[in-house]
């Protein structure tokens, strides 16, 4: 089994922390003048997505995760999972409602996306930074009035809810931030 | 910032690689010679003798937890170490007659790399014949007050061991379980407490973590009276042998010097060098061969002396302000540098 020596503990490295896989965010190496070593590390759990702090003696070994990220498109949804593509090799994968998590809101058709893989499972997804989406639901618009700077909530083909200007209507695409669900601004087709 | 000039033709963004760049800006270099000039002009107004002692050494050191980076030739055979402290050659000197003397030299401790920390770092080392730890703590702190002045806006501190555990956590570390060493760590951080050795290396873990980052960020804290099982090549105190004679200097949380009154008795010299070698190989690191030539030095006899080492680099960063080793650094050893692959 794979395994990393403390020594080789650095950002994005993914290790196993009481049986689920974990990337190291930051690494810190502590030790007193005359004393013991530690390294505490700062991780984050790459199935539940929580953030914890962890201190190991300098020099231990930790289990390596085999965690890959990989570029692959979206195609289509089922009852029971997100399928997507390599783009090389055409292979094909479902992922899970646990992989795809609040993400599934942003999941357009084609749009490329990073499938993190743990052992070959996909364990999570993340879309694009910015997508851009139908509004297929909204009150409205109120024609002229660009800026007033009031919003409104529209609903996009994904399913995704984004605070948008008054004067968007159903049919007008548009671009948002899926870090942070933000509407960045009217696209084109 | 980056106060380098960029020739004009270098301006653009994202243009090849960086990675030639110092880690450290000009001015900081610059606070940094400073900082040397003014080390130096410190002991030779003292009339505390400069020297210069090997960096590439026979005989490592016994201490536990020190790795060496052993150096072969190309052409194979003899085995050399970089030095890991100037300390046993400094004391060669002083038994040969040397008088006052200091150094201010490379070290290199395999292994040591973060933000507080460079496998390659600069160490001022310095020894006073027939100063006790007090007049040699005093010493320090008229040296970082001269060096540091604008950053300590309070006057230094002292407590123990012992005290500084009492305050912080309302224990004493001398008569506290493993148990309770753990529990208390796992409440403080919220994580599990890493399974250690010894109560030793527990201890070192709540100081590291939890006693250190709690003193005051604008003043010097000296730590008096360490456990005796953390001696290292400090005297046992006369009056209560559990204790160490041995100090640290802190400025805020950050570990700047760590002081003995020396030991210059042979027999036990000899005997802690064969005991933190049995613990070296307890945990699995290569048993280092006893430094002879030291040893016989003791035996010629080490006059009674204190000596202290202080992290150049971390006095520099505590002037500058910088919260990274290799922000003080011209080329620093970044991240990608891993160590042994497995």
């Amino acid at each position: 089994m794979a395994s990393y020596s403390t020594n080789e503990f650095r950002s994005g490295l993914k290790i196993m922390i009481d049986g689920d896989p974990c990337s190291i965010i930051e690494n810190e190496f502590v030790k007193p003048g005359k004393g013991q070593a530690f390294n505490r590390v700062k991780i984050r759990n790459l199935k539940t997505g929580r953030v914890l702090e962890k201190t190991y003696k300098s020099g231990e070994s930790v289990e390596a995760a085999d965690v890959i990220d990989t570029d692959m498109q979206y195609l289509y949804k089922d009852t029971e999972a997100w399928y997507f593509m390599h783009p090389e090799t055409f292979e094909q994968i479902g992922a899970d409602e646990n992989a795809v998590g609040d993400n599934m809101q942003w999941l357009k058709e084609q749009d490329m996306c990073v499938v993190t893989l743990w052992n070959d499972v996909p364990i999570a997804i993340t879309p694009p930074n910015h997508v851009v989406l139908k509004i297929s639901e909204t009150d409205p618009g109120l024609r002229g009035d660009t800026a007033s700077g009031g919003t409104k909530p529209a609903k996009c083909e994904t399913g995704a809810v984004v605070k948008v200007p008054l004067f968007l209507e159903e049919g007008d695409m548009i671009k948002v931030d899926t870090r942070n669900g933000e509407y960045l601004g009217r696209a084109k087709e | 910032m980056n106060t380098w000039a960029v020739p004009k033709n270098n301006r653009k963004k994202n243009n090849s690689s960086s990675g030639w760049r110092p880690s450290a800006d000009r001015e900081t270099l610059k606070a940094r010679v400073r900082l040397l000039q003014q080390t130096r002009s410190f002991f030779y107004e003292r009339d505390v003798l400069e020297v210069e002692t090997p960096i590439l050494t026979t005989s490592g050191s016994t201490e536990t937890h020190l790795d060496h980076f052993a150096v072969g030739s190309e052409a194979g055979g003899s085995n050399y170490y970089l030095n890991t402290s100037p300390e046993l050659a400094m004391k060669r000197l002083l038994a040969a007659g040397s008088g006052d003397i200091f150094q201010l030299s490379k070290v290199f401790r395999a292994g040591e790399q973060g933000r507080q920390h460079q496998p390659e770092f600069t160490m001022l080392e310095w020894y006073r014949l027939g100063f006790d730890l007090k007049k040699l703590m005093t010493e320090v702190e008229q040296l970082f007050v001269e060096l540091l002045a604008d950053k300590l806006l309070r006057p230094s501190i002292a407590m123990t061991y012992a005290q500084a555990f009492e305050q912080f956590l309302s224990f004493n570390p001398f008569t506290v379980s493993v148990d309770k060493l753990r529990t208390c760590f796992e409440e403080h951080s919220q994580a599990d407490a890493p399974l250690l050795n010894d109560k030793q290396a527990y201890l070192d873990l709540i100081m590291s973590h939890i006693v250190e980052p709690r003193f005051d960020a604008d003043r010097l804290t000296f730590i008096t009276q360490y456990p005796a099982e953390q001696a290292s090549l400090a005297r046992i105190n006369k009056q209560d042998s559990r204790l160490a004679e041995r100090f640290e200097v802190f400025a805020g949380g950050l570990e700047l010097a760590n002081g003995f009154h020396e030991l210059s008795d042979a027999a036990e010299q000899r005997s802690r060098m064969l005991e933190e070698n049995k613990r070296r190989v307890e945990i699995n690191k290569t048993e280092i061969e006893l430094d002879q030539h030291f040893l016989a030095a003791l035996e010629a006899g080490l006059p009674d002396c204190s000596g202290v080492a202080v992290g150049f680099d971390r006095l520099v960063m505590f002037a500058t302000g910088k919260q990274n080793i290799e922000e003080v650094i011209s080329f620093a050893i970044k991240n990608s540098y891993m160590g042994k692959n497995s």
